[in-house]
C-alpha cells in the first residue's frame, strides 16, 4: 500500500518571464516502509518536493496523498497536526529555535501537543545522536554537525510515519554520516518508517531501497535498488 | 507553563530592544489614557463639588411636609438621608437694634452637614444644639456691639412661611450666636437672617418643614420621590404635581435625567466627547503599538516558521504573539498608573494654579480606584487589538516562506531575479537619489523601499502625532480668537449682575447709577418670553433671507403659527424715554412697549462682521397690540399671557450692553411695567427675572477701579452670592488664564503623543539598522568605504526625517486653514496666537533625533568588525 503519492505535483516561483518551474507535474508513489533516496543537481527541485510533502509549502497544482488524504486540501489546523504527528522534516539548514535548549528543541513537536516522550526513547535517540552531554546547551553553542543532529532528533522524536530529510549529513564527517544513516535505517526497520532522503553523497544513496533522480523539476529516473 | 508560553517569555527576554520599544509604547499609551481619565474624573468631581458647594448635596426636595410625616420619609427604603429645614421663627429682638426681628430658619444636623449654608460661614461655627444660631453679616455690621459667643434674649414666634406677618404663639427664648453667615435679605423684611438648630423628632406635629432627600439609588429619584410624596399624603397642585423639586444640576452630573432631558443636557455631550477622544487616541495607539508588534513578529518570522513546520498550529502561533503582548504590557500598565497619576497631578496642579483665580476655587486631583482599573482595561484592550493584526498575519504565512525568511532589506532583492529587477527599476524611478548619489543612492533608496512597512509606521506615526497635537492647539487658538472678537465689540467695560431673587432696592440702584467716573451707564432687567405670529407678520426682507422656516430650532411652528422667542427688557424711565426719543415719539400712553425690529441677515455667516449685518424682522407698526406669553418653551410651567401696546419700533437694539441671540425679538418696557408683568410669572422664572444688569462704559484703564467701587457698594447691601461684577480687563485676564491653562492640558496630552510618535519611530529605525548590520558589513567587505557608509546612512536619515514633515505639515496647514475659514478668523491673527514656535520645536526635534540616531548608528556600523557582523546569528 502506498503511504505517499503525488499526482501532477507542480510548484512554480515568480511570474512572467522570470518564472521558475521548480517542480513540473511530478507523479510519485512511495510504499510504507520504503527508504528512498532523492538525488539530482543543485537547483533541480529536490528541496521543493520535500517541502511540499512535508506540508510546509503549498503546490500550485496537483495532489499529495498521505494515507489517502490529500494534504493540499487540509485546513491550517489539520495541516499543523499532520506536520506534528505524521512527518518529521529535517531541513537542509538546521532551523532550530535559538532560545530553546537542545532538549526542548528535540522534544518540540511533542511539547506542542502537550506531551512528553518516554524517557527510554528519548535517552535512546539522544544517545545515538551523541548529544547526551549537550542537552542543556543552546543551539548557538553547538557545532554545525551537532546542530544537524539536534534537528534529526527533533524529526525522530514523535516516531513519525514519514521522515523527510534534506541532506541531513551534508555537514558531517564520514564516521558521523555512517552513524546517522544507520540510525535512520534502524528507525526505518524498527518502526516501519518511510524515509525520503535527499543527498549528494553516492555512498549514502546506495544505502537506500530506491533511488529517484530529479532534473529540472521532473523525475528522470526511478530505480529500486533492493526490496 | 506550556512550550508556547515559555517560548514567548524567552523571546521577550532575548529581543530586548524590541521588547523595550513595545513596553515604552504601551507605557506611554497607558499613561495617556490614565491621565485622560484622571483629567476627566477630576473635572467631573470639581463640577460636582462646585454644585454641592453652591446648592448643597441633595437629590430632591419635598416642600410643605407636616412634621409628623418625617418618620415615614426616614423609613422609606429609597431614602438614604433626610435633611430637614423649617420650624421657622420670627424672633423679636431687644430694643435698640437697627432692625426689630431675627428671621430664624432651623435646620437639623444632617442639613448642616450636607447643605451649602455651612460654606457661607464667615466666622465661628455652625449651630450644634437648639438655641444656637448663626446670623447674617449685616446683623454684625448694623449692630457692632454684638459678637460671636454673645447671647440675646428674644421673644420668638413660630412662622408658617417666610412671611413675617403670620404670627402665632410667642415664647421667651435666649439664643447664642455662634457664627456669621455671608447671606443677606432684602430690606423689605424687617429683620436679619439667622439659622438655628433643631431636632426633627422634637418638632410639634403640626409644624411644616422642607425636606431634602439623598436617595439610595440616585437613578430612581424621578420615580421614587413622587411615590414618597404620595405615600406621605402631600397634596398635588393644579397640574397634578407634588410640591417637590429635583436637584437637576447635580443629578445631571451623576448621569440622571428627568425623562426626555437626556439629549438636551451638556453632560452626555461632554461624555461623548470624552469617549471620542479616548477612542481616537486608542485607535492611534493601536496603530503605533501594532507597528511595534509587527517588527517583533517579523524578527521572529523564521522561528515562527520553524515552529510551524514542526507542527505548531495557527492558534498556537497566534498565541505566541498574544502571550508576548500580555507579558510586555503588564509592567508598563502597572507603571503607567503611577506615572499617569504623577503626570496628571503635575499638569492639573499647574492648571489649577492658573484657573483658581478665575473660578475662585482650586481643582483637586481626583484619583479614584476606578481610574487604574479602567486604565488597565482600556490599555489591555488597546494592546490586544494591536497584537491582533501581526498575530493573524504570522499565523497565515506559509511555513517555508517564513523559514526562508521573506524579509525586508537586501534579502528581498536577493531572493529572486524578478524582485531584484523590480527593485532596481524602482530605484531608477528615484532619479534624484540616483543622479546625486550614484550607486549608493540607489542602495539607500532600495533599503528605504525594502523596509517600507517599517518606515511607513514611523512616518505615519510622526505625522499623525503632529497633526493631532497641533490640530488640537489650532482649534483652541481659533475659538480663543473668536471669543476675543466678541469681547472687543462690547461697548461696556464693567458689568454688574444683581440677583437677590426679589426686586432690587432703589437705594442700591441709585447709588450704582451715581457712580462717578463713568461715561455711560445702562440699567436693565430682562425676561425670556415669546410671541405667536403668523407668516404674514414677517417683513419682506426677512422672507427673502429665508424667513421663519429657515430659523429651524429657534422658531417653533405649530398649526401654521410660529412661536418667536422674545426678550422682555425692563429699562429705567430715563433710558426708556431716551429710546422713545430716538424713535421720534415724545411721550407714551400708560402701558407701552418699544419693539426692536431687527434680525441677523445671515446667521450662518462665518465671520463676525457678516454676522452683524441686520435686516427688518417683522411687520410691527406703532400703535399695534401684541400678545406675549411667558411660555417660551414647552416644558415651562407658567403660561401667563400679557398684552403690550407698541409705542415705537426701533430699527436696532439700543446700546445697553444686551445682545439678543438670533431671531429673538426684544420688547422694551419701562421698569415698573416689567415688574408688574413678571410678578405674574411662575415662581421659578419670576425669581430669576428679578435680576438687574448694570453696565458701565468707562475711560480706558479705569474699568477695574470702577469695578472695585461697584463691588464695595453692592456688598454693603447684598450678600456676596447675590451679585457678581466683571470688567473687561478682568475678563481678558481670565480668558488669558483659562486659555493658558487649557493650552497646558492640551499641550501636555499633545506632548505625550509626540513622545509616542518619536519613540516608536526611533524603535523602528533602531530595529531596521540592527537588522541591517550584516548588510552593511557585506557592503564594506566588498569594498564600500567609510565615507560611503556615512553618506548612505546620512541620506537615509534625511529621507526619513523629512518625509513625515513634508506630509504632516501640509495636512496641518489644511486643518488650520479649514478651522480659520469656518470660524472666520483672519490668518494673520491666527498666526499671531498659534504657538508656531512649538511646532518648530517639534519639527526640529524630529530632525535632530532621527538624524542623530543615524549618525550614531553610522559610527557604530563603521566600527563593526566585519566578520562578526556577517556571522549568522540564526541557526
Ligand atoms: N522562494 C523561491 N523563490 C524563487 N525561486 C525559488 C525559490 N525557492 C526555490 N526556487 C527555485 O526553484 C528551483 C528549485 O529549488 P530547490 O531548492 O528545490 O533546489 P534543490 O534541488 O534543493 O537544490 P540544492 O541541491 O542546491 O539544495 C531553483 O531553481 C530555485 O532557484
Ligand atoms: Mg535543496
Amino acid at each position: 500500500m502506498d503511504i505517499l503519492s503525488t499526482e501532477g505535483l507542480t510548484r512554480r516561483y515568480g511570474t512572467g518571464q522570470t518564472m521558475v518551474t521548480a517542480l513540473d507535474h511530478v507523479d510519485l508513489r512511495v510504499e510504507r516502509g520504503q527508504f528512498v533516496a532523492v538525488i539530482g543537481a543543485s537547483g533541480s527541485g529536490k528541496s521543493t518536493l520535500l517541502h511540499l510533502l512535508g506540508g510546509v509549502d503549498r503546490p500550485d497544482s496537483g495532489k499529495i496523498f498521505v494515507e489517502d488524504v490529500d494534504i493540499a486540501t487540509l485546513g491550517e489546523e489539520r495541516l499543523a497536526q499532520y506536520r506534528r504527528r505524521k512527518v518529521g522534516l529535517i531541513y537542509q539548514f538546521y532551523n532550530l529555535i535559538p532560545t530553546l535548549n537542545v532538549k526542548k528543541n528535540i522534544m518540540l513537536p511533542m511539547l506542542l501537543d502537550n506531551k512528553k516522550p518516554g524517557k527510554e526513547r528519548f535517552d535512546d535517540i539522544v544517545g545515538t545522536l551523541g548529544l547526551s552531554d549537550r542537552l542543556e546547551h543552546l543551539p548557538g553553542q553547538l557545532s554545525g554537525g551537532q546542530q544537524q543532529r539536534v534537528a534529526i532528533g527533533r524529526a525522530l522524536i514523535y516516531q513519525p510515519a514519514i521522515l523527510l530529510a534534506d541532506e541531513p549529513t551534508g555537514n558531517l564527517d564520514r564516521k558521523n554520516t555512517e552513524e546517522i544513516i544507520s540510525l535512520l535505517k534502524l528507525s526505518n526497520r524498527q518502526y516501519k518508517q518511510t524515509i525520503l532522503l535527499i543527498t549528494h553523497d553516492e555512498g549514502v544513496a546506495l544505502e537506500a531501497d530506491r533511488i529517484i533522480k530529479i532534473e529540472d523539476g521532473k523525475i528522470i529516473s526511478d530505480k529500486v535498488v533492493r526490496l | 507553563m506550556s512550550i508556547i508560553q515559555e517560548y514567548s517569555l524567552d523571546q521577550v527576554r532575548k529581543n530586548r530592544r524590541t521588547s523595550i520599544s513595545i513596553m515604552i509604547a504601551v507605557l506611554i499609551a497607558s499613561t495617556f489614557l490614565c491621565s485622560l481619565l484622571v483629567f476627566a474624573q477630576s473635572f467631573w468631581k470639581q463640577m460636582v463639588q462646585q454644585e454641592v458647594y453652591i446648592a448643597g448635596d441633595w437629590d430632591a426636595e419635598l416642600m410643605d411636609v407636616p412634621a409628623d410625616r418625617l418618620g415615614m420619609i426616614r423609613d422609606n427604603g429609597g431614602v438614604e438621608t433626610m435633611l430637614v429645614k423649617g420650624d421657622n421663627r420670627t424672633a423679636l429682638l431687644p430694643e435698640g437694634m437697627v432692625l426689630p426681628y431675627l428671621l430664624i430658619q432651623n435646620c437639623d444636623s444632617g442639613y448642616w452637614d450636607s447643605m451649602y449654608e455651612k460654606s457661607r460661614l464667615l466666622r465661628g461655627r455652625i449651630p450644634q444644639a437648639p438655641g444656637e444660631i448663626v446670623v447674617s453679616k449685616d446683623f454684625f455690621l448694623q449692630n457692632p456691639v454684638y459678637g460671636i459667643g454673645d447671647t440675646i434674649a428674644v421673644e420668638a414666634e413660630r412662622r408658617q412661611s417666610s412671611n413675617a406677618a403670620d404670627i402665632r404663639q410667642k415664647e421667651e427664648e435666649s439664643l447664642t450666636i455662634v457664627g456669621e453667615l455671608d447671606v443677606s435679605v432684602s430690606s423689605g423684611y424687617e429683620g436679619y437672617i439667622a439659622y438655628g438648630f433643631m431636632e426633627p423628632d422634637k418638632l410639634s406635629p403640626d409644624s411644616e418643614v422642607v425636606v431634602y432627600l439623598q436617595m439610595k439609588r440616585r437613578g430612581k429619584v424621578y420615580t421614587a420621590v413622587p411615590q414618597i410624596a404620595e405615600a406621605i399624603g402631600l397634596p398635588r397642585d393644579e397640574y397634578g404635581n407634588y410640591p417637590c423639586r429635583y436637584h437637576a444640576a447635580l443629578l445631571g452630573w451623576y448621569g440622571v435625567y428627568a425623562p426626555g432631558h437626556f439629549f438636551r443636557s451638556d453632560v452626555p455631550r461632554l461624555f461623548l466627547g470624552l469617549l471620542l477622544a479616548a477612542g481616537a487616541s486608542m485607535a492611534v495607539f493601536v496603530y503605533i503599538i501594532r507597528g511595534a508588534f509587527g517588527i517583533s513578529a517579523k524578527q521572529k518570522i523564521r522561528q515562527l516558521g520553524i515552529l510551524k513546520s514542526v507542527g505548531a498550529g495557527p492558534k498556537q502561533i497566534r498565541r505566541t504573539v498574544v502571550y508576548e503582548a500580555c507579558i510586555l504590557s503588564v509592567i508598563p500598565i502597572l507603571l503607567s498608573m503611577i506615572l499617569g497619576y504623577l503626570f496628571s497631578f503635575g499638569v492639573l496642579s499647574a492648571y489649577s494654579d492658573m484657573v483658581s483665580e478665575v473660578f475662585g476655587s482650586r481643582m483637586e486631583v481626583y484619583f479614584s480606584p476606578a481610574v487604574p482599573l479602567m486604565t488597565a482595561v482600556l490599555s489591555f484592550v488597546t494592546v490586544l487589538l494591536a497584537a491582533q493584526g501581526p498575530a493573524k498575519q504570522m499565523s497565515k504565512i506559509l511555513p517555508i516562506q517564513a523559514v526562508r525568511g521573506e524579509q525586508y532589506s537586501i534579502s528581498v532583492c536577493r531572493r529572486s531575479g524578478t524582485l531584484r529587477k523590480r527593485a532596481l527599476n524602482r530605484a531608477k524611478n528615484h532619479p534624484f537619489l540616483t543622479r546625486h548619489f550614484g550607486f549608493l543612492g540607489e542602495i539607500a533608496a532600495n533599503s528605504v523601499r525594502a523596509g517600507k512597512k517599517l518606515y511607513h509606521t514611523c512616518m505615519v506615526t510622526l505625522s499623525l502625532c503632529m497633526l493631532l497635537a497641533f490640530g488640537f492647539l489650532a482649534a483652541f487658538t481659533v475659538s480663543d480668537i473668536n471669543n476675543a472678537q466678541a469681547e472687543s465689540l462690547n461697548p461696556f467695560d464693567v458689568n454688574i449682575t444683581l440677583r437677590t431673587g426679589e426686586r432690587i432696592q432703589e437705594v442700591l440702584l441709585a447709588e450704582l447709577k451715581a457712580m462717578p467716573g463713568v461715561q455711560e451707564t445702562s440699567v436693565y432687567a430682562m425676561a425670556s418670553c415669546a410671541v405667536w405670529l403668523s407668516e404674514s407678520d414677517q417683513s419682506e426682507e426677512f422672507i427673502r433671507a429665508g424667513g421663519f422656516d429657515a430659523a429651524d430650532g429657534y422658531i417653533v411652528q405649530r398649526d401654521g403659527r410660529y412661536r418667536v422667542p422674545c426678550v422682555l427688557v425692563g429699562m429705567d424711565p430715563e433710558g426708556y424715554r431716551e429710546c422713545l426719543r430716538e424713535a421720534g415719539v415724545e411721550t407714551s400712553s400708560k402701558s407701552s412697549a418699544i419693539i426692536v425690529n431687527s434680525v441677523v441677515k445671515n446667521p450662518g455667516a462665518r465671520d463676525y462682521g457678516a454676522m452683524q449685518e441686520t435686516i427688518p424682522y417683522l411687520n410691527f407698526r406703532q400703535g399695534q397690540q401684541v400678545e406675549l406669553t411667558e411660555k417660551y418653551s414647552d416644558d415651562l410651567q407658567g403660561d401667563y399671557i400679557f398684552m403690550v401696546d407698541v409705542a415705537a419700533v426701533l430699527p436696532s437694539m439700543p446700546r445697553i450692553g444686551l445682545d439678543p441671540s438670533y431671531y429673538t425679538l426684544p420688547v422694551i418696557v419701562p421698569m415698573e411695567e416689567y415688574y408688574a408683568i413678571i410678578g405674574n410669572f411662575c415662581d421659578e422664572t419670576k425669581l430669576y427675572n428679578f435680576r438687574n444688569y448694570i453696565n458701565y462704559a468707562v475711560a480706558d484703564g479705569m474699568d477695574e477701579e470702577i469695578q472695585g467701587e461697584a463691588e464695595k457698594i453692592c456688598s454693603a447691601y447684598l450678600g456676596s452670592s447675590d451679585f457678581t461684577t466683571s470688567s473687561k480687563s478682568e475678563r481678558v485676564r481670565n480668558r488669558r488664564r483659562m486659555t493658558g491653562a487649557t493650552m497646558l492640558i492640551v499641550c501636555s496630552l499633545a506632548a505625550l503623543f509626540g513622545i509616542v510618535g518619536i519613540s516608536s519611530a526611533l524603535s523602528a529605525i533602531l530595529n531596521s539598522l540592527g537588522q541591517r548590520r550584516k548588510e552593511f558589513a557585506m557592503l564594506r567587505s566588498v569594498g564600500v568605504d567609510e565615507k560611503g557608509i556615512r553618506r548612505l546612512l546620512g541620506m537615509e536619515g534625511l529621507l526619513l526625517s523629512v518625509r513625515p514633515i513634508l506630509i504632516g505639515l501640509p495636512l496641518l496647514v489644511i486643518v488650520c486653514a479649514a478651522q480659520c475659514y469656518m470660524m472666520g478668523v483672519p490668518v494673520m491673527e491666527f498666526l499671531d496666537t498659534f504657538p508656531v514656535w512649538l511646532l518648530a520645536v517639534y519639527i526640529i526635534l524630529i530632525l535632530i533625533v532621527i538624524n542623530g540616531i543615524y549618525m550614531l548608528a553610522s559610527k557604530k556600523i563603521r566600527d563593526d568588525v566585519i566578520v562578526e557582523a556577517i556571522k549568522d546569528d540564526t541557526v
